[in-house]
């Protein structure tokens, strides 16, 4: 079979919701099939990338100067309604029996989805996260609900990002499902618990983007006297991504200089795990955070907001802390539940293991192959049925 | 003295947040100020404006199709560029746009500011991450200025690109006032500074009531008014519907009205009510220009704003006796009671807002007492003339100015100008 990928990042070479439709691709290929993979252009090439060609893969690289002013074209031709069945000259060139869409975000330019339709390819959909906070509009509404509903699947990350779009679209998607995310630890392994002699020790693992993962929440609820007298101490790790400074000044005016650190982006995500007690994330969206998901499977204690999949996969008080919404009080609220509970949290994250491992696949990307190999399958039969018609 | 007031709206005409510094404005021209009024152009000249010119003010204000020369230049290149080349010129032409847009602003707030001469200039941002380009300029111009932020939200920062600008403009300003105590803590976040001129104002209420309406009759179904423009980004409508969806509602004699203009909503609004089986507890009323007739005909006010300043409708509706069911955003927190004086969602989620209104709905009989109450509690919370307040507000801070007292701000001032 013929699989194609077409990946709609446009900010980074790489990024989280790369690693699931890659990993699926790379599997495809070991088991036979061919892969045609659309990906825009950086001066940095991802090595997953460069591993898809050295197997045989082919990849066609979006040129990133004209990619934002085609997406203006194509919106403007959409709003007029107009196909835009002319873009992705690369779809006829490669011939796939299935295309899988990755979108890191809700976009406005579903382009790919309607050059799909227009040729009859078969397509499905992996949201990798959505909000409430950017609308289609009356404008967009009836091309998103277009791109949606005409996708053989819709795979979403969590049960709250489908119904996130459900009300975007404002329809039901019948042959929508969820999928596991990727993680990059290794599933099996033991992290020792740190000491916890001096102070407890949490990370806060996450590209550093208040809008998103809303660190200003913690350094917000760590000004209070109460956290200040405490023996507790917040790093956070990641990449910046525009507010870096933003989070060193508010540390300065603060004076939080001893329960606040930025330690810069972690490579080895184990090694983390290794210093801490407990992960501290007030995420204002997800999908499904994959920092969460490793520092469960490295047995360490979450405490997050109920966005994306957290509320799926913490039993609150039991595996971990949630916060109801991303909200300081609500923040403080969970943290000190937390803090309660402070000398259960090797126990605690010793269970949210033992139930992860239970609940969720611990082959991601080989899970989502299965998938993607049964959906081309149906969609070829299907399609050979109408023409027999 | 001369006022200068400057308002950033640009979406759309008329908004609350133009109630307070427009209400100011006649108030200083009564009292025998002069008033000039820097307004973007809108096809029709808001009321309000019109009773400034009436009073004596100045306006700065140009209807729409009286277009400058590079706006006629971009319009007509860009009606070439859609004919001929849609794929690559369209963007180019929207991108020379808005920087002309900008350019064009810039320029005309420098006529203005040299034309009209005001001595202290009041500049209103409806929104905490635009119009940075304004008290840059009364900087240039060594014009004193002071900044009235209408709403903030944690959604949308303001990068590192522009954060320098931004942390200027407020450092900049002899004072800077908000509408909520959660406002100032989220422009200090986004600024990463403290703003040690800042002071928390009030919004003028704008209903002529003195007394609570008399309760609406009779009780059959209980009706609630989410007022506020259709747009789910800001006002969360989208979170009422999620809440309203599960059985337990549609079998209560609860309906929910939509009140408010499309801000790009409306058709998702509608489909989600037909998506939902919601047609007969949910209706679209429209937009309306008196709310007393919407609060003589509802029991209280559902609002799951994600964000917020000081909301007037939830003003209005405790002024007018209507219990208030709203997220616990902008000055929501400060004035509500409750569980006594409203009904507040710790945040805006659709689980919290069931919650919420579950509190509300099995104290449904008390109602009417409880909207008496927030009635006179709101009365006693909030100042009844912001406009007074701020008058006498800018008066001391232009006389310190004036007599070189506060040197602290003129400092800053020329400091930053330099």
């Amino acid at each position: 079979m013929r699989f194609a990928f077409y990946s709609g990042t446009r900010g980074s070479p790489w990024g989280g919701s790369e690693e699931l439709w890659s990993g699926a691709a790379l599997e495809l290929q070991t088991r036979g099939h061919s892969i045609g993979v659309c990906y825009p252009r950086f001066p940095e090439r991802a090595e997953q990338l460069t591993e898809i060609e050295r197997r045989g893969g082919t990849v066609y690289w979006r040129d990133r100067r004209w990619e934002r002013l085609k997406t203006a074209a194509r919106k403007r031709l959409a709003l007029r309604g107009w196909s835009a069945a002319g873009f992705h000259g690369w779809l006829d060139r490669y011939a796939p029996d299935l295309v899988v869409i990755t979108w890191g975000r809700l976009v406005d330019d579903l382009s790919i989805a309607h050059a799909c339709s227009a040729r009859k390819i078969p397509y499905a959909i992996n949201l990798q996260v959505a909000n409430r906070f950017q609308w289609f509009d009356n404008n967009h509404l009836r091309s998103a609900r277009a791109a949606y509903a005409a996708a053989a699947a819709c795979y979403f990350v969590s049960r709250e990002n489908r119904e996130i779009v459900e009300d975007q679209i404002a329809a039901r998607l019948l042959q929508a499902s969820i999928v596991d995310n990727t993680f990059g630890v290794d599933p099996g392994s033991s992290v020792p618990w740190p000491a916890t002699d001096d102070r407890w020790r949490l990370a806060c693992v996450a590209r550093l983007e208040f809008a998103s993962k809303g660190q200003d929440l913690i350094l917000r609820m760590l000004r209070s006297e109460k956290w200040r007298q405490r023996p507790l101490s917040v790093d956070f790790y990641g990449a910046d991504r525009g507010n870096a400074d933003q989070l060193n000044d508010l540390i300065e005016l603060h004076g939080l200089n001893e329960s606040a650190r930025l330690a810069g982006f972690a490579e080895d995500i184990t090694a983390v795990w290794a210093r801490h007690h407990a992960l501290l994330l007030a995420s204002r969206q997800e999908g499904n955070a994959l920092s969460m998901v490793e520092a469960m499977l490295c047995e360490r204690c979450v405490i997050t907001t109920q966005v994306g999949r957290s509320a799926e996969l913490i039993n609150n008080n039991k595996t971990g802390f949630l916060a109801a919404a991303p909200t300081v009080e609500l923040l403080d609220e969970a943290m000190e539940r937390a803090w309660n509970a402070r000398r259960q949290w090797q126990k605690i994250g010793k269970l949210a293991a033992q139930e992860l491992r239970r609940r969720y696949s611990m082959n991601p990307k080989g899970d989502f192959a299965d998938r993607l190999e049964t959906l081309a399958v149906s969609s070829k039969e299907k399609s050979a049925v109408r023409v027999a018609a | 003295m001369k006022y200068g007031f400057s308002s950033g709206t640009r979406s759309h005409a008329w908004g609350g947040s133009e109630v307070l510094w427009s209400q100011l404005a006649i108030t200083l021209l009564k009292k025998g100020h002069d008033v000039t009024v820097d307004y973007p152009p809108f096809e029709e000249l808001p009321g309000p404006l019109r009773e400034i010119c009436e009073l004596g003010g100045s306006l700065a204000w140009a209807p729409p199709t009286e277009y400058s020369w590079p706006q006629r230049i971009v319009r007509k290149t860009k009606k070439v560029c859609n004919r001929v080349l849609p794929d690559r010129a369209t963007n180019l032409v929207r991108r020379f746009a808005k920087l002309e847009r900008r350019l064009t602003k810039q320029m005309r707030l420098r006529q203005w500011l040299l034309a009209e001469k005001p001595e202290v200039v009041l500049i209103t941002l409806g929104s905490h991450d635009v119009d940075e380009d304004f008290p840059a300029i009364c900087r240039e111009q060594h014009v004193p200025y002071v900044l009235i932020l209408q709403a903030a939200h944690r959604n949308r920062w303001i990068g590192e690109r522009k954060l320098e600008s931004f942390r200027q403009a407020y450092a900049g300003a002899i004072r800077c006032y908000f509408v909520s105590k959660e406002n100032q803590e989220i422009m200090e976040a986004q600024l990463g500074a403290s703003i040690p001129q800042a002071r928390i104002i009030d919004n003028p209420v704008d209903v002529p009531v003195k007394d609570p309406l008399p309760w609406p009759q009779p009780q059959e179904t209980w009706r609630l008014a989410s007022v506020g423009r259709i747009h789910f980004q800001s006002k969360g409508q989208d979170l009422i519907l999620q809440a309203l969806r599960g059985d337990k509602w549609k079998k209560r004699n609860l309906h929910v009205t939509f009140w408010g203009q499309d801000q790009g909503n409306l058709r998702q609004l509608n489909d989600l009510v037909d998506l939902f089986g919601l047609r007969e507890h949910v209706s679209y009323g429209g937009y309306v220009d008196n709310m007393l007739d919407v609060w003589s005909t509802h029991h209280g006010l559902l609002l799951a704003s994600r964000y917020e300043g000081n909301v007037l409708a939830g003003l209005e509706a405790q002024v007018c006796g209507r219990v208030p069911i709203v997220t616990k955003v902008g000055r929501n927190g400060e004035l509500i009671d409750d569980d006594v004086t409203g009904f507040l969602a710790a945040a805006p989620t659709a689980e919290l807002i069931d919650d919420a209104l579950e509190r509300a709905w099995q104290r449904r009989h008390e109602w009417k007492a409880i909207g008496q109450l927030a009635a006179r509690r709101v009365r006693k919370l909030c100042d009844v003339d912001p406009c007074q307040t701020v008058h006498r507000d800018l008066e001391s801070l232009t006389s310190d100015l004036a007599a070189g007292a506060n040197r602290e701000f003129a400092g800053q001032l020329l400091g930053n100008a330099a």
